[in-house]
């Protein structure tokens, strides 16, 4: 009895490690409209860390959620993407705001002052955040 | 007639200062690597790439965290045991479009150059060089290109255990839809 118990469990106890590992090994990318950011700024202070020490910005806002408030400066839906421009006062370097494919706008348009949330991937030309949403 | 001239070699100036860059904050880049066990792709739609239609000169950035994978857990082991984004945060290339005269932006057409340089992956710097194909149709100018990276090449260990799961050759491919670069 004693036998038959131990085996039952070892193997409900096979089936939780096998079942904790495929639901690990699917996960999907988080969703980040629950996201906490770590900060809040504004899209041409963003730029302008970037554009001043790239480096610490980095250090400071790369991999991590943050909030950019900023004017619209183009939508572009292209290779079906949906990405917002945040106007800076370069006239080369925009925030570039890559929308998660759940949360892709309609309402939004160009001039319109919004807040975004988003993944900071880093400096090219532009600071690119991903899997963007608008808060 | 002395005007005349001198409007006819002030126009050629402008026109020759115009439209001799080509760019793209849009570039999408994919990699698959098709190992036994487990084929994996990736896209990233941010890549910034421009060119010299005068010298040929070609460049591509694009930031290691925005590709984009089906599967978190993989994103997550790219980015911290692989490419170590967060100390490498970028992929450059530079190099140079040959015989860049070949290409007849005005005429519709497709157009094959090889074009060489400098590949730059986890902080390694490799010379490449591939075939470029661009597509000129009216006013769109569409640059395609593949490449092979060979993971080593680069510094990137694979672990022996999932070393069925990754390849060792990556294919990359490349898509640019190009637009003047007027500043």
């Amino acid at each position: 009895m004693t036998k038959k118990k131990t085996i039952f469990f070892v193997i409900v106890l096979l089936g939780l490690i096998a079942a904790y590992g495929y639901y690990e090994y699917s996960r999907p990318l988080a969703d980040l409209s629950s996201a906490k950011s770590v900060a809040q700024l504004n899209a041409n202070d963003l730029y302008k860390e970037f554009e001043n020490n790239e480096t610490k910005a980095n250090e400071k806002y790369l991999d991590k959620v943050i909030s950019v408030e900023g004017d619209v400066l183009k939508i572009e839906n292209k290779n079906n993407k949906q990405s917002i421009y945040l106007l800076t006062e370069s006239m080369m370097s925009s925030i570039i705001c890559e929308m998660d494919d759940n949360h892709k706008t309609t309402s939004v348009t160009e001039g319109q002052k919004i807040q975004i949330k988003g993944l900071c991937t880093g400096y090219l030309m532009d600071v690119i955040l991903v899997r963007c949403v608008i808060e | 007639m002395k005007k005349g001239i001198l409007i006819m070699l002030l126009s050629f100036v402008i026109i020759n200062m115009q439209a001799q860059k080509y760019y793209t904050k849009e570039g999408k880049i994919t990699f698959s690597s098709d190992a036994p066990m487990e084929k994996i792709e990736a896209q990233n739609y941010k890549a910034s790439t421009i060119f010299d239609y005068e010298t040929g000169a070609i460049e591509w950035a694009v930031l290691i965290k925005a590709f984009e994978f089906e599967k978190a857990l993989m994103q997550e082991h790219f980015n911290e045991n692989y490419m170590e984004s967060s100390k490498f945060p970028k992929a450059k290339f530079k190099g140079k479009l040959k015989n860049i005269s070949s290409l007849d932006l005005k005429t519709n057409g497709t157009y094959k150059l090889d074009v060489s340089g400098e590949l730059e992956i986890h902080g390694v710097k490799n010379e490449v060089e591939t075939v470029a194909t661009f597509v000129v149709n009216d006013n769109t100018i569409t640059g395609t290109s593949e490449l092979t990276v060979l993971v080593a090449d680069y510094d990137i260990e694979i672990p022996a255990v999932v070393r069925d799961n990754i390849a060792k050759e990556v294919k990359v491919t490349i898509e640019a839809n190009y637009q003047e670069f007027n500043r």
